[in-house]
C-alpha cells in the first residue's frame, strides 16, 4: 500500500511538470508580447527593452521556463494586467467559494450511491423505475439550462433563495457559518450536484445489478448465509468500487460543470475568475486557474484512486 | 440400508419470461443415499444446473419458480421449511461446489474470512477458532502453506487452488449432501483429476451424498455409482452407472455414449457428436423433448412423454421403443459394442 502511494506521488510530480510546460508554452507561445501589455499602449520603445529585460524575455527559452518553474515553487503566479493585482490574492479569494461548491455538490453527488443501491435491489418494482426515468432526465439536462431553471423558480418564482452571489461567512473555509452563506450555497450546490446524483446513482444501480448475479453472490447464498450480509458485505464492497472509478473520472465534468455554475450564479470562485480573465485576456490569471485546477483535479484523482486502492486488494498488490 | 439423504419426486421447475414459459426441469425424480454418488449427465441447457440450484432452493425468482414435486432431505420437505430454515441448510446440511472457481470466490475478501465466514455463521464458533479451522480445511484439501495462504485473496490463488478453497468452504460444515456442479470444466485436464480426487477423499472422510453433475461420461464413470441422463428438463434414463453404461436403453443415452471417447482407441479420440441441436426450450414438444433429434423416431414419440419403464430394478428409461426393439437396435450400434469406460 505506501509503495503504492510512493508510486502514484511520483507520477503526480511528472503530471504537474507536464502541465507547467504545457501552461508555460500557451503563454509563451500566444500572439503579443507581454512586455508590450504590461507597458501599456503608449510606452516607447525603450521601456519595452527595459521591462523584457526585467522579466527576462530575451533570455533563452529554457531560462524563462527555469524561471516560470522557480516562481510557481515559491507561489508567485505573477500579476493580473487587468486589476494589477498578484494572482496569488486573486486565487487566495476564489479558491474557498470554489471548494465550498465543490465540496457540498460531492456530498450531494455521494447520494447517489445508496440511491443506485436502492433502485437495484427494487429492480422492475415503480421505485425503481421512478428513480431512473428521473435520473435520466435529469442526466440529459445541461448544467446551465438546469442552473436558470432553479434561478428562475427557486430565485424569481419562489423568492425564497438568493439567486446570485456569495454572501456571510465560513468557518474551515467551505463550512457554512451563517444563513446568509449558506443560502447562497443552495441553489448552485443542489444545480451542480443533482445531475451528478443522476450519472451517479445510474451508474450505481447497474454496477449493483451486476453485482447481485454474480457468481461470488451466489456462492455468498450457497453458504447460507443471511440476505442482509449478502448485501452489505458481499455485494456493496463490489458494486461501489467501478463508481467510484467513475467519479473519479467524472471530476473533469464536474469542476466544467462548476465553472458553468459560477458563471451562471455569479459566484465569484476560480471559474468565474477564469471565465472573466479569458474574456479579458489577462494572461497570469488565465494560467494562475488552469495550475490550480490542474492540481486538484489530479490530487482528486489521486484520493479516488487510494479509496479505490483501500477497497480493491487486487490494486493494493499490484 | 445406507441412509437415505434426499428423495426428489417429480420437481418442476419453470421459468416465466418474456419470451415464454421455460420449463428448465419437467418432473424430475432422483434419491441420494449416504455415501453414494450421483452424476447427472446431459448436454448444455438440459436442466443440470436448475435442478441442483432448486434442490438449494436457489432459483432466482422472478423469472424462476419451482411449480412442483417436493425435495425430502432426511424427512423434511425443503420446498415447504421458511427461508430462514432453508438459509440454515444451506452450506451446512447442503453444500454446492460451482463451476467457474475463477468468478465463484468474492475477489475482496480473503480466502480465510471467506470460508470462517461459514463455519461462524453455521456452528458459532468464534473468530480466531474459525480462522484456525479454515487452516486445517485449505490443509486438508491439499493447498500448500495453508497457513500463509489463508491471509490470500482469491487472485492469488490459481484456478485449481481457487476450486480447491471451494471444497473447502463446501465441506466447512460436514454436509449431508455436497452437489459439485461441473466442478472442473473451467480447469484444465491435469488438474481436473486432482480435484475429482479431491471431492472422493472428502467423500470418503465425511461420508456425504455427492451429485455430480458433468458433462464428462467419463468422470461419472470413475466417480459415480448411478447416473440420471437428462435433456431438455426431463429424466430419459437413470439407473446404476454399470447398467446404464452397458446396458442403455434410450436413444439419447446411445447418442451420449458415442460422443465418449473410446478409451481402446487411443491414437484417434474421436467424437462422434450427437446429429442436431440441442433443443430451444421455448419451442419443446408436448412429448419426448428429443423428439424431432431422435433416428428412431415415432409418431407417438412428440405428442405424449412416456411413462417411468423399469427395464432392470433401479435401472427406468422413459422411451416409446419397446424393449425388445431397443434391444434389437442396439446390438446394431457399431459404435456402441466395445464402450468400456472407467
Ligand atoms: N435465470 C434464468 N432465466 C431464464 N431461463 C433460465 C434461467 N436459468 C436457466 N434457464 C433456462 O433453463 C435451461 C436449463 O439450464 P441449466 O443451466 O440447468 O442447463 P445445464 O444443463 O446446467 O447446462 P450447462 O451444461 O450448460 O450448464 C436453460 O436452457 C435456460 O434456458
Ligand atoms: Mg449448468
Amino acid at each position: 500500500m505506501y509503495g503504492y502511494i510512493a508510486r502514484r506521488l511520483v507520477q503526480l510530480v511528472f503530471v504537474l511538470i507536464g502541465v507547467s510546460i504545457i501552461t508555460f508554452l500557451i503563454m509563451f507561445l500566444i500572439p503579443g508580447n507581454p512586455a508590450y501589455l504590461l507597458a501599456g499602449k503608449n510606452a516607447t520603445p525603450q521601456r519595452v527593452a527595459e521591462i523584457s529585460v526585467e522579466l527576462g524575455l530575451n533570455k533563452p527559452i529554457y531560462v524563462q521556463y527555469g524561471r516560470f518553474v522557480d516562481r510557481l515553487v515559491h507561489g508567485n503566479f505573477g500579476e493580473s494586467y487587468q486589476f494589477e493585482r498578484p494572482v496569488r490574492q486573486m486565487l487566495q479569494s476564489a479558491i474557498p467559494n470554489t471548494a465550498q461548491l465543490a465540496v457540498a455538490a460531492v456530498l450531494i453527488e455521494l447520494l447517489g450511491i445508496p440511491l443506485g443501491i436502492y433502485s437495484a435491489l427494487r429492480q422492475y418494482t415503480i421505485w425503481d423505475s421512478t428513480l431512473t426515468t428521473t435520473a435520466l432526465i435529469i442526466w440529459g439536462i445541461p448544467v446551465f439550462v438546469l442552473a436558470v431553471f432553479m434561478q428562475y423558480v427557486f430565485g424569481v418564482y419562489l423568492g425564497i433563495l438568493p439567486f446570485y452571489g456569495t454572501g456571510g461567512s465560513t468557518f474551515l473555509w467551505v463550512i457554512p457559518a451563517d444563513w446568509n452563506n449558506l443560502s447562497h450555497l443552495i441553489l448552485p450546490a443542489v444545480t451542480l450536484g443533482i445531475i451528478e446524483v443522476a450519472y451517479i446513482s445510474y451508474m450505481q444501480r447497474a454496477s449493483m445489478l451486476e453485482v447481485i448475479r454474480s457468481d461470488y453472490v451466489r456462492t455468498a447464498r450457497a453458504k447460507g448465509l443471511p440476505e442482509r450480509s449478502v448485501i452489505l458485505k458481499h455485494s456493496l464492497k463490489n458494486a461501489v468500487i467501478p463508481v467510484l472509478t467513475i467519479a473519479g473520472i467524472d471530476l473533469g465534468a464536474l469542476m466544467g460543470g462548476a465553472i458553468l455554475t459560477e458563471t451562471v450564479f455569479s459566484r465569484y470562485g476560480v471559474g468565474l475568475m477564469v471565465y472573466n480573465a479569458i474574456n479579458a485576456r489577462d494572461l497570469p490569471v488565465v494560467v494562475g486557474g488552469v495550475l490550480f485546477a490542474t492540481f486538484v483535479y489530479v490530487i482528486a484523482n489521486l484520493v479516488v484512486d487510494l479509496a479505490y486502492a483501500y477497497i480493491d486488494p487486487r490494486i493494493r498488490y499490484e | 440400508m445406507a441412509e437415505r439423504l434426499l428423495e426428489v419426486t417429480d420437481l418442476s421447475t419453470h421459468f416465466f419470461t418474456y419470451a415464454g414459459e421455460v420449463k428448465a426441469v419437467d418432473g424430475v425424480s432422483f434419491t441420494l443415499d449416504r455415501d453414494e454418488t450421483l452424476g447427472i449427465v446431459g448436454e448444455s441447457g438440459s436442466g443440470k444446473t436448475v435442478t441442483a440450484m432448486s434442490v438449494m432452493r436457489l432459483i432466482p425468482d422472478p423469472p424462476g419458480r419451482i411449480v412442483g414435486g417436493t425435495i425430502v432431505h432426511k424427512g423434511r420437505d425443503l420446498l415447504a421449511v421458511s427461508k430462514e430454515e432453508m438459509s440454515d441448510i444451506r452450506g451446512n446440511d447442503v453444500a454446492m461446489i460451482f463451476q467457474d472457481p475463477m468468478t465463484s470466490l468474492n475477489p475482496v475478501f480473503k480466502i480465510g474470512d471467506q470460508i470462517a465466514e461459514v463455519i461462524r455463521r453455521h456452528q458459532g464458533k468464534s473468530k480466531r477458532e474459525s480462522w484456525k479451522m479454515a487452516v486445517d480445511l485449505l490443509a486438508k484439501v491439499g493447498i500448500p502453506d495453508p497457513e500463509e495462504r489463508v491471509n490470500q485473496y482469491p487472485f492469488e490463488y490459481s484456478g485449481g487452488m481457487r476450486q480447491r478453497a471451494m471444497i473447502a468452504m463446501a465441506i466447512s460444515c460436514n454436509p449431508d449432501i455436497l452437489i459439485a456442479d461441473e466442478p472442473t470444466t473451467a480447469l484444465d485436464v491435469t488438474i481436473q483429476a486432482q480435484i475429482m480426487d479431491v471431492i472422493r477423499e472428502m467423500q470418503a472422510q465425511y461420508h456425504s451424498g455427492v451429485i455430480m453433475i458433468t458433462h464428462d461420461l467419463g468422470v461419472v464413470a470413475q466417480m459415480a455409482d448411478k447416473v440420471m441422463v437428462m435433456y431438455g428438463g426431463r429424466t430419459l434414463e437413470d439407473g446404476p452407472v454399470d447398467e446404464v453404461y452397458y446396458n442403455a436403453h434410450h436413444p439419447y443415452t446411445w447418442g451420449l455414449l458415442g460422443s465418449l471417447p473410446r478409451l481402446d482407441e487411443t491414437e484417434k479420440q474421436r467424437l462422434t457428436p450427437i446429429e442436431g441441436q440441442p433443443p430451444n426450450l421455448l419451442l419443446l414438444p408436448a412429448g419426448c423433448p428429443f423428439s424431432g433429434r431422435c433416428l428412431y423416431e415415432m409418431p407417438v414419440c412428440a405428442g405424449e412423454f412416456p411413462a417411468l419403464e423399469m427395464v432392470e430394478p433401479g435401472h427406468g428409461v422413459h422411451c416409446w421403443i419397446p424393449v425388445a426393439e431397443r434391444e434389437k437396435i442396439r446390438a446394431g450400434l457399431p459404435q456402441f459394442v466395445h464402450r468400456v469406460p472407467s
